[in-house]
């Protein structure tokens, strides 16, 4: 085909605007427009092992006095805490797992503090046990949500 | 659910306060319902009903497991989002990969 040079330099300006369009929008969806990290196996495995001591520890509040288990309760705050600080320091991209931490430990805290407070006197002789299947079924959608992330290229 | 119906009728409502049927209908129907996460919530109704009745939780032990369901959904709304985010991220990369990277060096 013989081009003008008037049409070769709007084929080239049109490819131009193209390739920038592409980078602009490329740019956009992943840089502004989807603050998400991709998947993590230290965050699953983090999630996935504080659900396994936090859903065993909780099931015991029912039948165990609170000063037994202190030391368990202060292992798996510092555990929690330490999941927590991993996941804060990805930064403004990871704000909907940090999140889900948030809401799992405020589950966890409230729970602490009944057991502390009054046992299972108030709530039920099978209150923490019922507390613990629903801190397993916060856990299972956080752990569902890290799998959902894309794999890291 | 027959435990649970029984308990539901049982209750003397002169004031007509609990409407028994929508909430035994919303159970049921939430039981079938195609998100996984909803037929849990109802199971978990239905089960700490039961308990309830049972005497295995107190009023207000009932209480408190209900309202942890509002953490739940909160939960479930995040799950969701990413979902939709991940799936645009999918978009992009795929944009980079195929169109700037790809398609881009033929034109």
């Amino acid at each position: 085909m013989i081009l003008f040079p008037m049409q070769r330099i709007n084929r080239w300006k049109y490819a131009f605007l193209f390739i920038a369009s592409m980078s602009v929008t490329s740019t956009w969806l992943t840089g502004c427009a989807i603050p998400i990290t991709y998947h993590d196996a230290a965050t699953y495995k983090n999630l996935t092992d504080l659900k396994a001591e936090v859903v065993m520890l909780v099931e015991t509040f029912d039948s165990k006095l609170f000063a037994g288990n202190e030391a368990a309760i202060a292992d798996i705050t510092l555990k929690f805490r330490k999941a927590y600080e991993y996941e804060k320091g990805k930064g403004i991209a990871n704000n909907d797992t940090l999140k889900q931490f948030d809401e799992i430990w405020k589950l966890l805290k409230e729970d602490m503090a009944d057991y502390r407070e009054n046992g299972n006197a108030t709530l039920g002789p099978k209150y923490f046990q019922e507390a613990a299947v629903v801190l397993g079924q916060a856990f299972d959608i956080a752990i569902a949500t890290e799998n959902l992330k894309n794999r890291d290229k | 659910m027959s435990k649970f119906t029984d308990y539901i009728d049982g209750f003397e409502d002169k004031t007509s306060t609990l409407a028994k049927d929508e909430l035994k209908e919303l159970i049921i129907s939430a039981k079938k319902d195609k998100s996984e996460f909803v037929r849990l919530q109802a199971e978990n109704v239905e089960r700490w009903t039961v308990m309830l009745a049972a005497g295995e939780l107190t009023p207000l032990g009932f209480k408190k497991l209900v309202s942890k369901m509002d953490v739940l959904t909160k939960l479930e709304t995040i799950k969701l989002d990413v979902a939709a985010k991940a799936s645009a991220q999918r978009l992009a990369d795929g944009i980079q990969k195929h169109v700037i990277v790809g398609l881009c060096k033929l034109i």
